[in-house]
């Protein structure tokens, strides 16, 4: 050793020595960033909901729109909306937790594939499963009311799906994967000895299950059913074409009803409909907050533990079948449906003398549709990877920092994700198109990118937070102390090792980005335009035949992502994957890094 | 000179003053083990000294150039410090193989890839872990992480190595291995180093120099022997394995060269102990006696000091433990009638000195060996 | 309001307006179709979303005058808001407004649009539709009746709107949604209109289904869940050869809805939208939309029209919807449909 020599030594006293300026300078442009990001459009929203006309227009300042909120139909609205989301989350909680439990837990065959496989329903867009829901589950003539009468004789419809079951059903179909996404991680990299403690002690697998198993997962099962639960009160398709026809109302569509349905558009009552739901929601999120506060988890350390694998014998195939038969109707009749509608002239109208190829070069020769493509892909890939990192930065300063700024940070990445995106899409035409400066945003392709980062944020800033949580503070630590400065220790270590949830969260957005609508339409500007409001166009135009072939472009896309993501994430940390690790002779398992959450304020430790 | 000084440093984490006016200097080259129970401060001292916490106060030099002054506002990154630093975890990141753990240093330091490959094959070599340089770090046994954990810290000849109880994850036999190992190697490369430490045993073995802490201060620092035999309190005393701590009064001072005898006045016994200079007539003292250090006899046997001061004890061998080559006798002494609580003294016997359970013993000590403390 | 006449009757004076050469060529015009294009081209804000007619029209404009042709769409309250904040912030990118009466009489009202100078062609429109200083008249989409022809014989099919309320079609009739804007609204106020809130009255006795998959339902019709559906929107009727339904025009006329043109105050490019305004009145442009199943506003293109789109494209107006009775239709229709 004493022959090697030092060659080039850190000069300590270039730039800024303490490293305080830097990290207060940093600190600032990120909480500036998402203030511009959330806090801006939401501060037009708010005056836009006090004022008697929107911005940029001569009016009084008033409470007529939170007045006008004060109603008994907006309260019977309301429990609506809750009832509606509360038993949707409930549900496909189970679901997905047993799912994360068969593909996590148990020696199910090829599960590996069927993770993939459940997750899929997620990246199918609504408009569609509610298009061919509509036609399968219709109490006159659904296919599966069809079938049912004809076997059975009867009379009555089996099912009806515009009903409030119908609402719940297709909102599941996006909450179960949704749900299931956000909780395998953590199923999968839980410590097994908390659990094989708790069989020693002489609890059954099922006691087990739920008093430990489910006990270490209720910091990530609370936020996971949080953001559904938030979500299904945003969210909006599903009670507007299942819904409302039959007189089932909720928060969403009143504001849909206001906004579209009304001869002058009331953005007064509406953003004051949409805060007053974002300030309920935000209180929900704070009792949370409280709730989880002060306590740490040590389970979910990073990798090197092999999962406990529970033997279901002759039952693995039944849990297979589950599996596969979740996977046959959230996936296979829908896409089915879109598969072969694609080839007939008339969506749902199946004759051999309609069959054609058609939509196909009617979509290959449409310019507009590859202009979109790119731009949303574009947009996609750098909207997703920005998000991505704004978020990774943002759950870094939560998760590992002791900063008194972070619980305002935490909030402003939270807000977007408490509004309906119809109204946050009105929030951010008027914060970009009236922003003062020399900077335009408004009229090009960055409105976009920026809203879609915006809207992305919260979903980062979880999963981030969920995996920088996971990782012993040693190994940033010792990064640091040997010569690597913080952004490369974030960019080495951190995020290296958060790379599978860094990857799951990617495509997530990526998709949220393709899919959204909302904001979309009020920010493309022409030679702008992306593939949501492509797809908006031709679905009102009724062509949804050329709908089902760009949405199959999109599915294949997602089968393209998910397989490839699982081939990064496994190449670049093996060892969750592995099943047993092969250690050298004489040698036990890695001891396990014990990951130490510590608590917020941090104490005396040695 | 490429030491370490800690200066006057402080610690608060709310309320909690977790470290309090620590200073401490390590000579160049030289090996200062944090020794204490958990809680002591002791980590908490050495990640400020890495720089991962900013003390309060106080100032932390390391090799000439003031790493950290709370009065100044001076604070050095971590990252510019030039330190090499052992984690109790290792902190092995799990993405890498063992080379790029290793090499991690270095590239951060931009070194060219023939420098980097140069300097961790001769650094494995070392560390004896050449062969498993491809390997995912993992699939390490922990001897193995430690081992790269060590390589990492050494890779870029730090001015300074830290180690944060590096052998608390290990079996107790590779434990013993290790640390014969690191204190070779830290000799060899003349390393200044700052190990901590909650096993005093290792501490004795490793060190140069041992500073005890607890509830954030120095209570002692001196070389293992001194901290052993001369242990500067109770507290401290206490630390080391589990000596017999008597109270006693100090009835007379025999001032000689470099220390002092004391007659020491026990419950129901007294004699001549070693202790310290400034100890006064009618000090409460402690007396430290050490288990390993007591003669035990049937008093039919007879023992004695040989005419040397000493304290002696008789008593009643109530119950051994039987640990292979030694025996741990409990003896119950003193409480010769009266209100007193029977006084209990254990001893730690050589084979040859078997006493039967139920019988009369005495116990001897030279006072040379023992110490008094003032509480 | 517009005088309801019938189309029919228009079309047999509408070759004396037509037949007059373009006299409008002045130099006044000249200039315009000049600085038109300089300015290259010209952005057009579209409620009709999706409409296959806008970017053929766009094409033979191009073709034309070498003007680019760009297209924004969005539904009515979102293109409504766009313009909206981009005057109040300045930064108006839009020129044209291709958007519904309603829409644009509300806008009007607002001030967004300015004096579109009346161009050669804005003397075209025949009775009942007339250019105004700031707004041209397009073209007007109707409204029918859409039965199955395999559930329901033919000679019992509902000929008239009166036949709606047959109890024989109690439970069997697919609507849109009246209580949202939409083909549902102008059926539910024309008809209110004409018969009072009566025909509704009655007509929710029936109970029919509604929805608001607009273009979802003439398929579900096909397919067989519901024997009638209404109100059609008779140009798709163009769509569904080889389906087993069929498409019915009450004679006593049809609800429809009309679409202007307008050129927004501060647009950016103010010569070539008026010069596409103009494009609009032309045979070419209107052709394109009379082909496509849409009524035309000029007169004399009868013989030119597409023979399948011909009877849809002269088929008799009923009335159309008032901007100023819009909100209490709406209640009246959440009134009497529950």
């Amino acid at each position: 050793m004493s022959s090697i020599t030092v060659g080039t030594r850190v000069e300590t006293a270039r730039g800024l020595a303490s490293g305080r300026l830097a990290r207060n300078v940093a600190l600032g442009a990120l909480v500036a960033l998402l203030l511009f990001l959330t806090a801006y459009p939401l501060a037009m929203l708010v005056y836009g909901s006090l004022h008697t006309t929107p911005p940029g227009e001569a009016g009084t300042f008033n409470l007529d729109g939170y007045r006008a909120m004060l109603t008994r139909t907006n309260a019977v609205v309301l429990l609506n909306t809750i009832g509606l989301s509360l038993v949707k989350t409930g549900l496909a909680m189970v679901l997905a937790l047993f799912l994360a439990w068969i593909v996590a837990r148990t020696d199910t065959p090829y599960r590996e594939t069927l993770e993939v496989l459940v997750t899929l329903p997620f990246y199918i867009p609504p408009i569609l499963t509610a298009m061919a829901w509509g036609m399968l589950a219709t109490p006159k003539g659904g296919v599966i009311n069809l079938a049912w009468t004809g076997l059975t004789g009867s009379r009555e419809p089996l099912v009806n799906i515009y009903s409030y079951g119908g609402v719940v059903w297709h909102m599941m179909q996006y909450s179960t994967p949704f749900l299931f996404l956000l909780m395998v991680g953590a199923f999968k990299s839980m410590d097994p000895a908390l659990e094989e403690s708790s069989r020693t002690s002489g609890a059954t697998a099922f006691t087990t299950f739920r008093r430990v198993t489910l006990g270490l997962m209720l910091p990530v099962t609370t936020s996971a059913f949080l953001l559904s639960f938030i979500r299904g009160v945003e969210s909006f398709e599903s009670a507007l074409i299942f819904g409302s026809p039959v007189g089932i109302e909720v928060i969403t569509t009143e504001i849909y009803h206001l906004i579209h349905h009304t001869n002058r558009p009331d953005y007064q009552q509406a953003t004051a409909l949409a805060l007053g739901i974002m300030v309920l929601m935000f209180l929900l999120v704070a009792w949370q907050w409280r709730l989880l506060g002060g306590r740490s988890f040590f389970t979910v350390t990073g990798k090197g533990y092999t999962p406990r694998v529970a033997r279901l014998g002759r039952w693995r195939w039944a849990t297979f079948a589950f599996c596969v038969l979740f996977f046959v109707v959230t996936v296979v009749l829908p896409v089915g449906q879109l598969i072969v509608s694609s080839f007939f002239k008339f969506f749902g109208f199946y004759r051999w003398s309609m069959v054609t190829t058609d939509h196909y070069f009617t979509v290959w020769n449409n310019r507009l549709v590859w202009r979109a493509l790119a731009n949303t892909l574009l947009l996609g890939v750098l909207g997703a990877t920005a998000t991505m990192m704004l978020g990774g930065l943002i759950a870094y300063v939560l998760v590992r920092t002791r900063f008194g700024i972070r619980r305002a940070l935490e909030v402003l990445a939270w807000l977007p994700w408490m509004m309906p995106g119809m109204v946050l899409g009105i929030g951010f035409l008027w914060a970009y198109a009236l922003m003062p400066g020399p900077v335009q945003l408004y009229g090009t392709l960055w409105a976009l990118g920026v809203a879609y980062v915006t809207l992305g944020t919260p979903l980062a800033v979880r999963t981030m937070a969920g995996a920088f949580a996971q990782l012993a503070h040693d190994l940033e630590e010792c990064s640091r102390v040997h010569g690597a400065p913080w952004w490369t220790t974030f960019r080495r270590i951190l995020l290296a090792l958060a790379w599978p949830a860094f990857a799951v969260g990617w495509i997530l957005i990526f998709f949220i980005i393709l899919r959204e609508l909302s904001a979309s339409i009020l920010l493309y500007s022409v030679g702008n335009e992306v593939l949501s409001v492509v797809i908006m166009r031709l679905w009102t135009e009724g062509k949804a035949g050329q709908v089902s072939v760009i949405a199959l472009v999109m599915l294949a896309l997602v089968f393209l992502f998910r397989f490839a993501e699982q081939r990064f994430t496994r190449r670049g940390t093996s060892s969750p994957f592995r099943r047993s690790s092969p250690a050298d002779a004489g040698s036990s398992l890695p001891p396990p890094r014990i990951a130490r959450a510590k608590p917020a304020l941090g104490g005396p430790e040695c | 000179m490429p030491g370490v000084t800690v200066d006057g440093v402080s610690k608060h984490f709310g309320a909690v003053r977790a470290v309090d006016r620590v200073s401490l200097d390590v000579a160049d080259g030289r090996l200062l083990t944090l020794l204490g129970p958990s809680g002591c401060g002791k980590t908490t001292t050495l990640r400020m000294i890495a720089g991962l916490e900013h003390n309060d106060a106080g100032r932390i030099v390391i090799a000439d150039r003031v790493v950290s002054d709370a009065a100044a506002g001076v604070f050095v990154a971590p990252e510019r410090r030039e330190i090499g630093m052992v984690f109790q975890s290792y902190a092995i990141w799990p993405h890498m193989t063992v080379f790029a753990n290793v090499a991690y240093p270095l590239e951060v330091r931009r070194l060219t890839r023939t420098a980097v490959i140069e300097r961790v094959g001769e650094v494995l070599r070392l560390m004896q872990m050449e062969h498993l340089a491809t390997r995912q770090a993992t699939m390490l046994s922990g001897g193995q992480q430690q081992r790269v954990a060590i390589a990492r810290a050494l890779v870029f000849q730090p001015r300074v190595l830290l180690m944060d109880e590096p052998l608390s994850n290990l079996d107790a036999q590779l434990r013993e291995q290790m640390r014969l190992e690191i204190r070779a190697l830290q000799q060899r490369l003349g390393i200044t180093t700052v190990y901590v430490t909650h096993d005093q045993e290792e501490a004795m073995v490793l060190s140069d120099e041992i500073a005890v802490m607890h509830e954030g201060r120095v209570l002692q620092r001196a070389d293992p022997q001194t901290v052993y035999a001369r242990p500067a309190s109770r507290t401290v005393a206490a630390f080391f394995g589990a000596p017999n701590l008597l109270a006693a009064k100090v009835r007379e001072v025999r001032r000689e060269g470099d220390g002092a005898l004391a007659r020491v006045d026990g419950e129901g016994w007294e004699g001549w102990g070693a202790a310290p200079d400034d100890v006064c007539e009618g000090d409460a003292v402690t007396v430290v006696v050490r288990p390993e250090i007591i003669r035990i006899a049937t008093d039919a046997a007879g023992a004695g000091n040989g005419g040397r001061p000493g304290i002696a004890w008789r008593g009643v061998a109530r119950q051994r433990i039987f640990r292979g080559a030694r025996n741990l006798y409990t003896v119950e002494t003193g409480a010769h009638g009266g209100g007193l609580a029977a006084l209990r003294v254990t001893v730690d016997a050589p084979p040859d000195q078997t006493v039967a359970l139920g019988s009369a013993v005495t116990l001897t000590v030279d006072a040379a060996q023992t110490w008094a403390v003032r509480d | 309001m517009l005088t309801r006449r019938s189309v029919l009757r228009l079309a047999a004076l509408a070759p004396l307006a037509v037949a007059r050469p373009a006299a409008a060529q002045d130099a006044d015009w000249k200039k315009v179709v000049d600085a038109a294009k300089k300015e290259g081209k010209v952005v057009v804000y579209n409620g009709a979303v999706g409409t296959p007619v806008l970017p053929k029209v766009g094409a033979a404009f191009e073709a034309k005058y070498g003007v680019r042709f760009e297209l924004l769409e969005a539904r009515a309250s979102e293109l409504r808001e766009r313009i909206r904040t981009e005057q109040a912030s300045g930064k108006v990118l839009g020129d044209v407004s291709h958007n519904g009466s309603t829409t644009t009489a509300l806008q009007l009202a607002e001030g967004t649009f300015q004096p579109h100078g009346t161009p050669p062609n804005g003397k075209r429109p025949v009775a009942p539709f007339a250019t105004d200083d700031i707004r041209v008249p397009i073209y007007v989409i109707t409204y029918g009746i859409l039965v199955n022809t395999d559930m329901v014989k033919p000679g019992e099919e509902p000929k008239t709107w009166q036949d709606l309320l047959n109890p024989r079609w109690k439970g069997k009739l697919l609507s849109d949604d009246m209580r949202a804007l939409g083909g549902g609204a102008v059926f539910f106020m024309v008809m209110t209109q004409k018969h009072g809130k009566e025909f509704h009255e009655k007509l929710a006795q029936q109970q029919p289904h509604m929805n608001r998959e607009l273009r979802g339902n003439y398929p579900r019709v096909a397919r067989g869940e519901y024997p009638v559906y209404f109100p059609f929107t008779l140009p798709d009727s163009l769509d569904l050869k080889g389906l087993p339904v069929k498409a019915i025009m009450p004679p006593e006329g049809s609800p429809y809805v009309r679409f202007d043109g307008a050129i927004f105050k501060g647009a950016p490019r103010p010569n070539a939208a008026k010069l596409f305004l103009d494009f609009l009145l032309s045979d070419e442009a209107q052709l394109h939309y009379a082909n496509l199943g849409f009524v035309p506003v000029v007169g004399g293109l009868e013989g030119r029209i597409a023979a399948e789109a011909r009877t849809i494209a002269q088929v008799k107006l009923l009335g159309t919807t008032d901007p100023k009775l819009q909100d209490d239709m709406l209640k009246l229709a959440k009134a009497i449909y529950k």
